[in-house]
């Protein structure tokens, strides 16, 4: 094969940092006009192979970068724009007090000569860039903290169009948009193909890359598994390839009996924002809860953790009136929450894992103010145990752990207190499939021990197949419960994205 | 159905409204004050006393312009006071007994400031350290520095020249000169902010650091540059400060920084970084200045006056939060 049929080719790529080889001697080529997915779990080395293209990490010496046939070294994130590689990275780096059209030019401002701002070009780029992407409704001149995250995602995407690069990186555009979103982005890829770019596409989603890859390179612990044509795999096979075994099983079974009703919620109101929310989630049960991003999941567990006011309705726990107004009162009646965001709300990312642990227990432990930490420590090491936290020890800072054992720890502070019902919002965000499987079954035995589970989820195998009983929402209000035999992504997709119906109780499963 | 659209018609004019209020909100907290002093003491809306207004804030309002790149910038100067100092001491000095012309002396200051400034940035940028601990640190160290140069005394400024232009003289034997000057830097200041890519970058790199450097952004030459301005606009402040006292004096400017980021921020200058307004500072360092007058004119003592120029920060930023949160 002559290298010039890739536009952009690693050669013997290796990065070390002091203690850890990220990567070792990978070498991959990529092509004009495709889409190649780079797969593997967290820690694989992707995010590495990212930062060293966009040019925020030299490689170790030995390795060597080609574009277009010539080596490049990248000294900063402007020399690999430089050389016609565009990143958008998995945190949107967009400023947010900023317009769209600011926004777009930012990266581009070498392209303008001289010391002013041309506010009217970068309006017009920025406006026939949206018009492109099939975005007449996002408004150039809006400010960027006003779009929702999708409407964010698309600038993004914007900002990579004019960059007029012939290698997007894109690592995990999908992380935090809905399916209808992800959908009409894989159009702008296929755009974008069209027109002769090459894409390295990220992603663990195995079942998304499938329709787009054209190619599909498996990275394992920093070493390059191989590249494969995406025609000639399954998704077994590049399971396989991923996690070196054979992952029968990334749901696994669990079969508990389902008690009595343990939160009973009636027309749950929460001022504009929820609107007439009614179910109940059993002893045992794990209750899902589905729709696209923005149809106020997340606010619906917020209210029921009372972190909004709650302006309507009723909650009953275990019979008795359920009227939470702050989160304390909610731990109180041991209701636990495991929130989306671990990194903002779940952990104090600067403390160590034993402190984090017994972040709610702490203000139980001891009435007269002072904190036994020989026993507390002794409390963490044996939810380190029992949840398998790999870590070098309970000393470790939480900051510096992965994401999977980082959501194992936000966890682990609840446990104590026996929650009755514990709260989860995408419990298995940027974490990678083994760890996956793991908080699955932590579910599983939780719910076994007789806890009754709510769980919101964006994706929908995940939630078909953990889930008992689903509830379906749009802007706030509910459209439906699908029980576990029923449940199709067909049919939650058409109850979240259908218009102005009524709910229909497809099934009410085990009313 | 008509009933309907009625009503939204009516919770847009509602919203339009809310929106007007907190675009202008400074300038509605700065008219209420000007109604409410002229009423109490008529003599408050005379021309002559609105002019000794802007000439009193003059040099908190120049240093509040740099102060307003600074904060848009996510960082924070505590040391322009003291470098306004340096400037007085160190030009009094180098005049005294004709030793220099006042010209090169200026441009002697001028370096001497912008090198503070600067250094203020490369400690902060290279040994990556808060700004607020670098620039704590060095408004001790130029405090010092300017103490030291006199041994704590004052210096008299034997240029009477000087004197006349940057303190007490007028321009067509009414408008104070420390105003006219104030006012080009303030146009100067709205240039560089909203029309240049410097600007651009600032408020970026302060509305989120990230994004700035993967836009290729050389975010250290920028907060380096901005840092090294601010002692530029210190140096202005302190010209001012020393004709209008006609002399160099080591302990002036104690609570110019304070005074100018609380200009800054009533004007609605996010303290966080990525939004800042020029036309706000000025704004809000006119609230600052209305309410010393005015307060003044009413016969209150300066224990009295900080002790409500506090209280108005306060409730600023409480309305500010609250009319916020409103919108949303």
């Amino acid at each position: 094969m002559s290298s010039n049929e890739y536009v952009l080719e690693l050669k013997h790529i290796s990065k070390t940092f002091p203690g850890v080889v990220a990567l070792k001697n990978v070498s991959m080529g990529v092509k004009s006009g495709e889409v190649h997915v780079l797969l593997g779990e967290n820690g694989a080395g992707k995010s590495t192979l990212i930062k060293i293209l966009s040019g925020y990490h030299p490689p170790d010496k030995g390795g060597e970068v080609l574009v277009s046939g010539k080596p490049v070294t990248f000294r900063n994130p402007k020399d690999a724009m430089d050389a016609s590689i565009h990143t958008i990275y998995q945190e949107l780096t967009l400023c947010p007090a900023m317009t769209v059209a600011e926004n777009t030019v930012l990266d581009k401002q070498s392209q303008f000569k001289g010391f002013m701002q041309r506010k009217r070009e970068y309006q017009a780029i920025a406006a026939q860039a949206l018009e492109d992407l099939g975005q007449r409704e996002i408004d150039p001149s809006a400010l960027v903290r006003d779009l929702s995250i999708a409407q964010q995602q698309v600038v993004e995407i914007a900002k990579a169009v004019t960059s007029q690069a012939k290698i997007v990186l894109m690592d995990e555009p999908t992380s935090s948009i809905s399916q209808k979103d992800a959908d009409r982005l894989m159009d702008i890829i296929r755009g974008l193909r069209e027109n002769g770019v090459a894409i390295i596409y990220i992603s663990h989603r195995l079942h998304e890359i499938g329709g787009i890859a054209d190619r599909i390179t498996v990275l394992r612990d920093g070493e390059l598994v191989g590249t494969v044509n995406n025609a000639e795999v399954t998704e077994q096979d590049l399971i396989k390839m991923m996690v070196g075994r054979e992952l029968k099983n990334v749901y696994p079974k669990r079969e508990v009996p389902i008690g009595d009703v343990v939160l009973r919620v009636e027309n749950l109101t929460s001022g504009e924002l929820i609107k007439g929310i009614t179910f109940d989630v059993h002893k045992g049960e794990i209750f899902g809860i589905g729709g696209l991003i923005g149809s106020r999941r997340t606010e619906t567990l917020e209210t029921l953790f009372g972190m909004r006011p709650i302006t309507d309705g009723k909650m009953f726990l275990n019979g008795k009136k359920y009227h939470p107004t702050s989160p304390r009162q909610a731990i109180k009646r041991r209701i636990a929450f495991v929130t989306e965001d671990r990194k903002k709300s779940g952990l104090v990312l600067c403390l160590p894992v034993y402190e984090n642990i017994n972040l709610v227990n702490a203000q139980q432990a001891n009435r007269k103010g002072y904190l036994n930490w020989a026993k507390l420590k002794a409390v963490a090491e044996t939810h380190r145990k029992t949840l398998n936290i790999r870590v070098s020890s309970i000393e470790q800072i939480v900051n510096s752990l992965s994401g999977g054992n980082q959501q194992k720890v936000a966890l682990a502070k609840w446990l104590d207190f026996a929650p009755q019902v514990i709260i989860f919002d995408e419990p298995t965000r940027g974490i990678d499939i083994g760890a996956k499987t793991e908080i699955y079954s932590i579910m599983g035995e939780l719910a076994a021990k007789g806890a009754a589970i709510v769980m919101v989820s964006s994706e929908l195998p995940e939630l078909i197949s953990v889930a008992d009983r689903i509830l379906v929402m749009q802007d706030g209000r509910m459209k439906g419960i699908v029980s576990k035999n029923d449940a199709t992504q067909e049919l939650i997709m058409s109850l979240a994205t259908q218009k102005n119906q009524e709910p229909s109780h497809t099934s009410t499963g085990l009313e | 159905m008509i009933q309907a659209q009625a009503k939204t018609a009516q919770t847009s004019a509602k919203l339009t409204i809310w929106k007007l209020i907190i675009r202008y909100r400074t300038i509605l907290i700065l008219l209420a004050l000007v109604i409410v002093f002229t009423f109490l003491k008529p003599v408050f809306i005379r021309p002559m006393n609105l002019l000794s207004i802007l000439k009193n804030m003059s040099y908190v309002l120049i240093a509040g312009l740099g102060m307003t790149f600074v904060i848009t910038l996510a960082g924070l100067d505590l040391s322009v006071g003291s470098i306004a100092a340096v400037v007085g001491v160190g030009f009094a000095m180098l005049v005294r007994g004709e030793f220099m012309q006042a010209i090169p002396a200026l441009l002697i200051v001028m370096v001497a400031a912008l090198l503070l400034g600067f250094f203020n940035g490369v400690v902060s940028v290279k040994g990556k350290i808060e700004p607020f601990l670098v620039t704590l640190a060095t408004m001790f160290m130029y405090r010092g520095l300017a103490l030291t140069l006199t041994a704590g005394k004052p210096v008299p400024i034997v240029i009477d020249k000087f004197v006349t232009i940057f303190g007490n003289g007028t321009l067509f034997n009414l408008i104070p000169t420390p105003v006219i000057i104030s006012l080009i830097v303030l146009l100067i200041s709205w240039f560089l902010f909203t029309q240049t890519k410097f600007g651009f970058y600032v408020r970026s790199i302060g509305g989120n650091p990230e994004a700035a450097r993967v836009a290729g952004i050389d975010l250290d030459l920028v907060k380096i540059v901005t840092y090294t301005m601010n002692g530029g606009y210190a140096f202005i402040s302190g010209l001012i400060l020393a004709a209008l006292m006609n002399s160099g004096l080591p302990d002036v400017g104690s609570t110019l920084a304070l005074d100018c980021i609380s200009g800054v921020i009533l004007g609605g200058t996010a303290i966080s970084g990525g939004v800042g307004s020029i036309w706000g500072t000025l704004a809000g360092c006119l609230i600052m200045a209305t309410l010393n007058n005015g307060m003044s004119l009413l016969g209150a003592q300066y224990h009295v006056q900080i002790l409500v120029k506090g209280l108005v920060i306060i409730l600023a930023v409480l309305m500010d939060n609250a009319l916020k949160s409103r919108q949303k």
